[in-house]
């Protein structure tokens, strides 16, 4: 989603929180699928992400009033998917301690502990959530320079971007789960 | 909750939607029903408060879902009908007056003066709208019902000065907003 797009939707959320009925349509058609990708995302079973990702969305409309005029749509609705993808894990990770106690003794050494796995998911998915929040320039930079089998370019504009997509998450991620200072 | 198409989502958002707004309109209550009790408190008659408290809540509530343009015209019209609640205290203090051997009930005369603020105030607040308008209408609706708790203490005549009132305040008013868009 470009720039554009995202004021054209923060006038439309703004218009919809007021009680403008009109905006409702480019609301849903512009959150839906980015709610629904989100939660594909976090939570790699497309039943549940659909799942959580109606919820999220429900609950969006649900407290369209609430919305501040002139803040980030897309982080605010992010905010609700991932609080949805938070509960659908967790109640996951229910079932598992309830059912799975034969299968931890069974666990083959080597192999991370389920705590370590569920751990290393937690945070995974933490991640996801705040890298959602990003502008899409700052998501293409960080994906080009950790996840794309290209060579990172060694120039110092792209080193330079690359900073401060880094500075901005850093960010992103005092406001969205705190400092330990 | 059951997978839905995007159609069915999309009518489920609807009424989400609705129902949250119902639920933000429900606020506007917390701000009607305490006039109410002050009604009640300097002796208004309970069929007239429930009647017209009832309408009054019902305004409120029903213009606050439409829109937080209606929400905002309420408020506005009930703090401009807010002085009328004065003249039964009047009726209450100073009673019937003579003047030149003719009898005058004081009540009058202030609905119509407390009509003429309320509607100065209304339109004031209607000329900075941009659907000034119906912004007018849905205040002098709850400046009305507001003011008809107070003024009513001097009968029909009462409401009828407080409506002149409304009118006479909200002419000039109008007037100059309309020379200045022109």
């Amino acid at each position: 989603m470009d720039v554009g797009q995202r004021d054209q939707l923060r006038l439309a959320m703004t218009a919809l929180a007021a009680g403008d009925r009109s905006a409702f349509k480019p609301v849903f058609s512009s959150l839906w699928p980015i709610l629904r990708r989100f939660c594909e995302r976090a939570l790699r079973d497309p039943d549940t992400a659909h799942d959580a990702a109606q919820t999220a969305l429900t609950k969006l409309l649900l407290h369209a009033t609430d919305y501040r005029a002139g803040g980030d749509v897309v982080a605010w609705a992010i905010g609700f998917a991932s609080y949805e993808c938070r509960s659908v894990r967790n109640r996951r990770a229910r079932r598992r301690e309830l059912s799975n106690d034969a299968l931890l003794a069974a666990l083959p050494a080597g192999q991370p502990s389920p705590e370590a796995a569920a751990i290393h998911e937690d945070l995974s998915i933490a991640a996801l959530n705040v890298v959602g929040t990003l502008r899409p320039g700052d998501v293409d930079t960080l994906n080009a320079a950790f996840t794309d089998s290209r060579p990172t370019p060694s120039n110092a504009a792209a080193r330079k971007r690359l900073q401060r997509a880094l500075e901005r998450l850093r960010i992103a991620w005092r406001q969205t789960y705190g400092s330990h200072d | 909750m059951a997978p839905m198409t995007e159609v069915q989502l999309e009518r489920h958002g609807r009424w989400a939607y609705e129902l949250g707004r119902a639920r933000w309109a429900s606020h506007a209550l917390l701000f009607v029903l305490p006039l109410l009790l002050v009604a009640r408190g300097i002796g208004r008659p309970t069929v007239l408060v429930l009647g017209v408290g009832g309408a009054l809540s019902l305004l409120a509530f029903t213009l606050a879902v439409v829109h937080d343009r209606y929400a905002r015209a309420v408020f506005a019209g009930v703090l401009a009908g807010l002085p009328t609640l004065v003249v039964p205290l009047l009726s209450g203090s100073i009673g019937i007056v003579r003047l030149c051997g003719a009898t005058v009930d004081p009540c009058i005369p202030a609905s119509f003066v407390s009509g003429v603020l309320a509607g100065v105030l209304v339109s004031v607040r209607a000329s900075d709208e941009r659907r000034h308008i119906s912004f007018w209408l849905a205040a002098v609706g709850a400046a009305a019902l507001t003011g008809t708790l107070g003024c009513s203490v001097a009968g029909s005549a009462g409401v009828l000065g407080l409506m002149a009132g409304v009118l006479v305040g909200t002419l000039p008013v109008a007037l100059r907003a309309e020379m200045r868009r022109g």
